[in-house]
């Protein structure tokens, strides 16, 4: 189980979220300084996933694209982190854990 | 469960044959997996190679810029020898080397190459074959930060490998690179990185020939990886220019194109 705490405070449906990591389908660039990991959606839809934009910081093209495989690196790593007395904190605003350079994350749910 | 990621990055490739106008069709993800950017005739594009291999010979196809000395005189790409305004069968020019020889429309991908009578062009014959390849990652080709510039996608995902007919370029040239290097494509098949449904996303290899076989040790090696606190970074683009796994370049294998598919 994987955890993405995207708020300081949890108030709605995408401020914290619980995974599954063997549901997890893929990554992608999907902007400048954004890549995507891809979820089964918590709605248990087949034909759209849930998706966790990692943000990380702005530079130029290079810079960009190091910083976006060195989140995706980041995220192989949690999803790879075996806990079995408790669940594996990918990202948490809350806790101040931000590995890999991710400076946010944004939850967005398939409905 | 842990299990390797494996990361792709996208690079372009198309042999196609010489259009005697100089405008070629549009290049589009899926016939080179790539967008190259509009450029005018006064700058470079530092990602895109634009050759030219002549099949026979031919009298005055070449400007005489291209043959003068002087900045922009070309000698043959592949053993550096002298051109003249005359081909010979087998000469290859970067025609890409030079600015003014070549504009990518604005929007539209289509490269157009001058002609003789431009002075920096090469005129060319349907029987000639243009090699467009992308070098590296660089802003001029795209896409490189969107949907389709690269995909991560556990090893569990991968389905299947199947090998694809490829035959781009003309006459004796059909199915070889500038050099002359047979090559032929590998469908490598995933699970979708988007969908749990019946949906797949494809990574497509133009590769080295008759490597099949080895390119599916490559997958079953990469694919049973013990690295877990990272991707296994099987291709991609940077900067400098291409990175190719070992597992890929030490069973002899070249990667010309890496065309990324997703549902």
């Amino acid at each position: 189980m994987i955890i993405f705490n995207s708020h300081a405070t949890i108030s709605s449906t995408t401020t914290l979220n619980m995974y599954r990591t063997d549901q997890h389908f893929g990554m992608e660039s999907t902007g400048a300084n954004v890549a995507k990991m891809h979820f089964k959606s918590a709605v248990n839809h087949i034909d759209a996933p849930d998706f966790i934009a990692l943000t990380s910081a702005n530079g130029d093209d290079n810079v960009d694209q190091t910083n976006r495989i060195a989140s995706m690196d980041a995220m192989v790593s949690k999803l790879n982190t075996v806990n079995k007395q408790g669940f594996v904190v990918a990202f948490s605003e809350i806790e101040n854990v931000k590995p890999g350079g991710i400076l946010s994350i944004a939850v967005t749910l398939d409905s | 469960m842990k299990q390797p990621y494996l990361y792709f990055g996208r690079k372009g490739y198309q042999a196609t044959a010489g259009v005697v106008n100089g405008g070629y069709a549009a290049l589009t993800i899926a016939n080179s997996g790539m967008l190259p950017a509009s450029k005018a005739n006064s700058v470079l594009s530092p990602s895109l190679r634009v050759l030219i291999k002549s099949t026979t010979a031919e009298d005055s196809v070449r400007g005489a810029l291209l043959t003068t000395a002087g900045d922009t005189k070309l000698t043959d790409f592949i053993d550096g020898s002298d051109l003249t305004a005359n081909s010979i069968a087998g000469e290859v020019v970067n025609i890409s080397s030079i600015p003014k020889s070549y504009t990518i429309g604005s929007g539209d991908e289509i490269v157009t190459i001058l002609k003789a009578n431009d002075t920096s062009g090469q005129t060319v014959i349907t029987g000639d074959t243009v090699y467009f390849e992308e070098m590296k990652f660089d802003a001029t080709v795209l896409p490189i930060n969107t949907v389709g510039a690269d995909l991560a996608i556990p090893a569990s995902a991968f389905i299947a490998a199947e090998p694809l007919a490829f035959t781009e370029g003309v006459g004796v040239n059909a199915g070889l690179d500038e050099a002359g290097n047979a090559l032929d494509a590998t469908r490598l098949i995933f699970k979708s990185a988007n969908k749990a449904g019946a949906a797949v996303d494809t990574v497509d290899l133009v590769h080295t020939a008759n490597k099949f076989k080895e390119v599916c040790e490559a997958m079953q090696e990469l694919c049973n990886a013990e690295l877990y606190d990272g991707m296994v970074k099987v291709h991609y683009l940077d900067a400098e220019g291409q990175n190719l796994h070992n597992a890929f370049s030490g069973r002899g294998i070249d990667v010309k194109r890496c065309l990324i598919t997703r549902a």
